[in-house]
């Protein structure tokens, strides 16, 4: 192992798990939203039945990723960002379309689907030593 | 005597209150919880800002926030500039601003170039301020609170606690170039 926080789990390196897995709780968690009483209240987002089974989805590959499998994450990535483009096509539209939801919709799926990607492309983590060098204390 | 030395050197550290923020779990939670919300604030409102009229049509949404600049101003160049220019090119307006609130939103989300986009979220939250710090009914501390908030998440650097910052920032430093000095951004 000549990388630290390398590989752990079998491709995951160690400084991915915890954002993939905070982010793959945001998207399991973020349905809940559409139980709540219409309004700015309450609702933050609109997550339609289509758009919740995708982010319950995403995350649960999410999930899987941070335990070994990272490409999983690109999968979860490409999912969230090609529905967030439908729903942004379906804006200019002026369609509901297939996602359904509004403009929160497609802002929650490009965030989440910019969020695994990233994760799941990004490669080995740095040396320490250089990481505590140059530019740590920025 | 050499084991004790960092023993003291973490006493006198607590002692004087100078804990680092990194190391503090209920400061890193109340960091994430801070950008979190502030993404919902970005992300909750571009539910509202519909294309192509922006609300044109029933004076409402976007159209009604511009207009309130002029019916009610805040600082008369800015009203100038959004009855005729924002205005008169709302559709073209609207979508700039559902481009930069949506990648506010989208981007506070996952913590990625976080310093960056907080400030562009004070910018936008200074903007909205200009279209209705003086509309009856408004609150204007609403507004002082959005740029607060915003600043806070750049300033902190929010997006290195559970966000791509976080993953991003050490690879950026050991890369050369502009990759380099976008790390500046994260």
């Amino acid at each position: 192992m000549n990388r630290v926080g390398a590989v752990t789990g079998g491709g995951t390196a160690a400084d991915l798990r915890g954002p993939l897995r905070f982010f793959s709780g945001l998207a399991v968690v973020s349905p809940v939203f559409s139980l709540a009483p219409v309004g700015d209240a309450y609702r933050w987002v609109d997550v339609s039945a289509v758009s919740g089974v995708l982010v319950v989805v995403a995350g649960l590959l999410g999930l899987a990723a941070s335990t070994g499998r990272q490409r999983l994450a690109v999968v979860a990535g490409a999912l969230c960002l090609a529905a967030a483009v439908v729903r942004l096509v379906s804006l200019a539209l002026q369609t509901s379309g297939p996602v359904g939801g509004s403009g929160s919709t497609m802002t929650l799926l490009a965030g989440l689907g910019l969020g695994f990607l990233v994760l799941g492309l990004v490669g080995p983590t740095p040396d320490p030593v250089s990481r505590g060098g140059a530019g740590a204390r920025r | 005597m050499a084991r004790t030395e960092p023993v003291q050197a973490a006493a006198a550290t607590q002692t004087s209150g100078a804990v680092g923020l990194a190391d503090d779990r209920l400061a890193r939670a109340s960091v994430v919880t801070l950008r979190v919300v502030m993404a919902f604030l970005w992300i909750q409102n571009t539910r509202w800002k519909i294309p192509p009229d922006f609300g044109a049509d029933r004076k409402d949404g976007l159209y009604r926030y511009v207009e309130d600049a002029v019916t009610y101003p805040v600082f008369p160049p800015y009203s100038w500039l959004a009855e005729h220019v924002l205005l008169p090119n709302l559709g073209l307006f609207g979508w700039a601003v559902l481009a930069a609130e949506a990648t506010i939103g989208a981007c506070l989300l996952v913590g990625f170039m976080t310093r960056l986009v907080g400030l562009l979220g004070v910018a936008q939250a200074f903007a909205i301020f200009l279209s209705v710090g003086q509309t009856p009914g408004e609150w204007p501390w609403s507004y002082y609170l959005m740029m607060v908030g915003c600043l806070a998440v750049a300033g902190v650097a929010a997006g290195r606690v559970a966000g791509l910052d976080g993953v991003l920032r050490p690879r950026l430093l050991q890369s050369g170039g502009l990759l380099r000095r976008a790390a500046v951004f994260s």
